[in-house]
């Protein structure tokens, strides 16, 4: 066997069979597991708690014509004459609550909302808004005032059709956003078991035998494949595992139904993760083959990593404006393409030029990144407990 | 074991090597050959050049000045794989069981896995490390762990071995396994360069020496050559009586019934051993010529260089 796999081979077991490595695994998915189950008791309870009467003090007979909803509804509404009834009621637990509808409220919507000790939740006030929207529409055709009822549904296409974006699909914003996060976290993991990997050689002092075995090539490239081959099979457990928990949500809530998943931005995702680790991955072999040990290898590779989650911290930005300058900057720049690209993926059409061009770029630069570190590895692989210069490193690497 | 095909070439040919690291010269001017079935003493103090030398021969470093062959010519990634290399910095990695190490070793050295485990078997088996071969090697005492290295160095029949200081930390009865692995190893025909600051090692196993200081080589021959060379013309002489008075020859040192005599330049022993033995009135026992040992000439050489 090709001695690059040996070693790839060789890390790849090494990494894999560790409890730390099953723990990182399993880890996500847990954490993700109970905060589902949490959240989905949490709303039931909150369901629950919404369920039952709501009052309402309308002096202005504006919601005299309003539909009443069918008698299975979570919500019912009772008209009282003035606030002490409804307070009275209010206190003898017979309604959740009560507005106190404004003598403008047909034209400012203005209402007060009291409760008695626990404040209904916003499905009471999405049922009120419903309610009192019948009143405005009753002498309106049937079929338009429930049209009107229903609300708007925008679908966006792209011109050519092959992507659409629905403003209610919130699932289509979310799940690049969540598969982002977590191909970021089973790269950055990757990339500092390569920090690792190469630290260890210098702290076992195994480096001068395998640099007469293999060269410092043959033995980071190894690495690299090796570590990149922990980091997928991480993401391709997540993967699985969110598929399945995905078609099994599909069947209990409602608004997950028409979600589909992207597969165009799967293999987006895979792509730019493997140029994003095989580029980070080179960073952290160099960093690795000049510090003394592994807490100066994670000082040392902190600024790296910051580097590449610099997208997050402009989240927001690229959220609301996914085509402006900032955004597609950050599209372009290699160092933080790869998150880029995945965060604006759900928020707009990507134009095949900056994909293309973003792609070029990072392969230039990982040929360029893996360059300097055959160069510093060289240089630093057998300084043991000798602090290197960054004067003495520049020099190193010379065109 | 095979033996390895007789070559009439050198195994390592060494010219005039030069290397510095910034301001610091690390080797000056170093030139030595080594040859196939010999095991070659690498000596010198701590900072001599050594270390420096042997990365240079393996190509961990590009020396500054000089010529370097080894096994024939230039070193190759090839080539690599008929060296076996243990260094001073010992390594193993720590975490993996110790048959996987040295299988993983072995394997990156050019070996089928199926070999690499009978031979591993077979010297686990020599080295009393069966049962531990599937314990960590963190597990194991520094002595079991230097056993296991020179195992990774040996596994792949090298036909140059270069090993750096393969006794350290070996109790009495481990030191003679290695050296008797070592001289098998020269029986089947591979170079063995070995650098060490027992003397009395190299006294038992060299055949020929290198002595570096302050980076060039200083001394440089066979091991009784070199000896005889610093011999000063004494002689260790037992006897019972008195001792009779030789013509120019000066007592040294005494100790009970023998007496250290150093003789005059131009006298042969054999004429102070006649007129030893012609002398009335005492008993010979024994007449040795007094060869200085290694330590001895180390540490003249080293001092006055």
């Amino acid at each position: 066997m090709n001695k690059f796999l040996l070693v790839a081979v060789n890390e790849y077991r090494h990494r894999a069979a560790r409890r730390s490595f099953i723990l990182v695994l399993l880890a996500p998915l847990l954490i993700i597991a109970v905060a589902t189950l949490v959240g989905f008791l949490s709303a039931s309870a909150a369901i629950k708690s919404d369920q039952g009467v709501v009052g309402y003090i309308d002096p202005q007979n504006t919601l005299a014509r309003a539909i009443a909803p069918p008698a299975d509804a979570s919500n019912a509404f009772k008209r009282f004459n003035d606030r002490a009834s409804a307070d009275a009621a209010l206190s003898a637990g017979q309604i959740l609550a009560y507005y106190q509808l404004a003598p403008d409220f047909a034209t400012t919507g203005k209402a007060d909302f009291y409760y008695w000790k626990n404040q209904p939740g916003s499905q009471v006030k999405r049922a009120f808004d419903n309610f009192a929207k019948t009143a405005l529409v009753d002498d309106v055709n049937p079929a338009i005032s429930e049209r009107l009822l229903a609300g708007s549904n925008y679908i966006l296409s792209t011109p050519d059709g092959a992507r659409t974006f629905n403003d209610n699909d919130l699932f289509a914003i979310i799940f690049p956003l969540a598969v982002s996060i977590l191909f970021i976290v089973a790269l950055f993991g990757g990339a500092s078991y390569l920090l690792q990997a190469v630290v260890d050689e210098k702290e076992n002092r195994t480096m001068e035998i395998i640099i007469t075995s293999v060269t410092p090539m043959q033995l980071m490239s190894g690495k690299i494949v090796g570590l990149a081959g922990v980091a997928l099979t991480q993401v391709a457990v997540w993967l699985i595992a969110g598929t399945v928990v995905f078609q099994i949500a599909k069947q209990r809530f409602e608004f997950l139904q028409s979600a589909h998943i992207d597969f165009g931005f799967i293999i987006l995702a895979l792509v730019l993760s493997i140029l994003q680790y095989l580029l980070y991955g080179s960073f952290m072999a160099a960093i690795g083959s000049v510090v003394l040990d592994a807490k100066q290898g994670q000082s040392w590779s902190s600024p790296v990593i910051l580097a590449g989650m610099t997208p997050l911290f402009f989240f927001g930005v690229i959220i609301f404006d996914p085509n402006g300058a900032l955004a597609v900057i950050l599209s372009l720049f290699p160092l933080t393409a790869p998150l880029a690209l995945l965060l604006r993926y759900g928020m707009t059409s990507i134009p095949a030029w900056q994909i293309i061009v973003s792609l070029a770029l990072i392969t230039l630069s990982i040929i360029g990144a893996m360059w300097m570190a055959s160069k510093v590895f060289r240089f630093g692989m057998l300084r043991y407990g000798q602090g290197i210069k960054l004067s003495e490193l520049a020099a190193k690497i010379k065109f | 074991m095979s033996t390895l095909q007789p070559s009439t070439s050198t195994s390592v040919s060494v010219s005039h090597l030069a290397k510095s690291f910034g301001n610091t010269m690390a080797v000056h001017d170093v030139s030595f050959e080594v040859n196939p079935g010999e095991i070659f003493g690498l000596l010198g103090p701590n900072g001599a050049g050594k270390t420096t030398s042997i990365r240079m021969i393996l190509d961990i470093f590009k020396p500054d000045r000089g010529e370097i062959s080894v096994l024939g010519g230039k070193i190759t990634e090839a080539k690599k794989e008929m060296i076996g290399y243990l260094p001073e910095e010992r390594g193993l990695y720590k975490d993996m069981k110790v048959e996987d190490c040295v299988l993983y070793l072995a394997v990156l050295k050019g070996l089928s896995r199926k070999t690499a485990k009978e031979r591993a078997a077979a010297y686990f088996d020599q080295l009393d490390l069966t049962a531990h071969k599937s314990k960590k090697v963190n597990d194991l005492s520094k002595g079991m762990q230097q056993k296991v290295q020179v195992i990774t160095t040996l596994i792949h029949q090298p036909q140059l071995i270069i090993i750096d200081e393969p006794f350290s930390g070996l109790d009495p009865i481990n030191t003679r396994l290695i050296q008797d692995m070592l001289i098998r190893e020269r029986e089947r025909g591979a170079a063995v360069i070995m650098s060490t600051h027992q003397m009395y090692q190299v006294e038992e196993m060299c055949d020929r020496i290198v002595l570096i200081n302050k980076g060039d080589s200083v001394l440089y021959g066979r091991v009784d050559d070199i000896r005889r060379q610093y011999a000063d013309n004494t002689v260790r002489v037992t006897m019972r009586g008195d001792l009779p008075g030789i013509p120019g020859a000066i007592e040294t040192s005494r100790k009970g019934n023998s007496h250290t005599l150093r003789l005059p330049a131009d006298m042969p022993p054999q004429v102070a051993l006649r007129q030893l033995a012609d002398a009335p009135g005492i008993t010979l026992e024994s007449f040795e010529l007094v060869i200085p040992t290694m330590d001895d000439i180390f540490v003249k050489v080293v001092s006055v260089t």
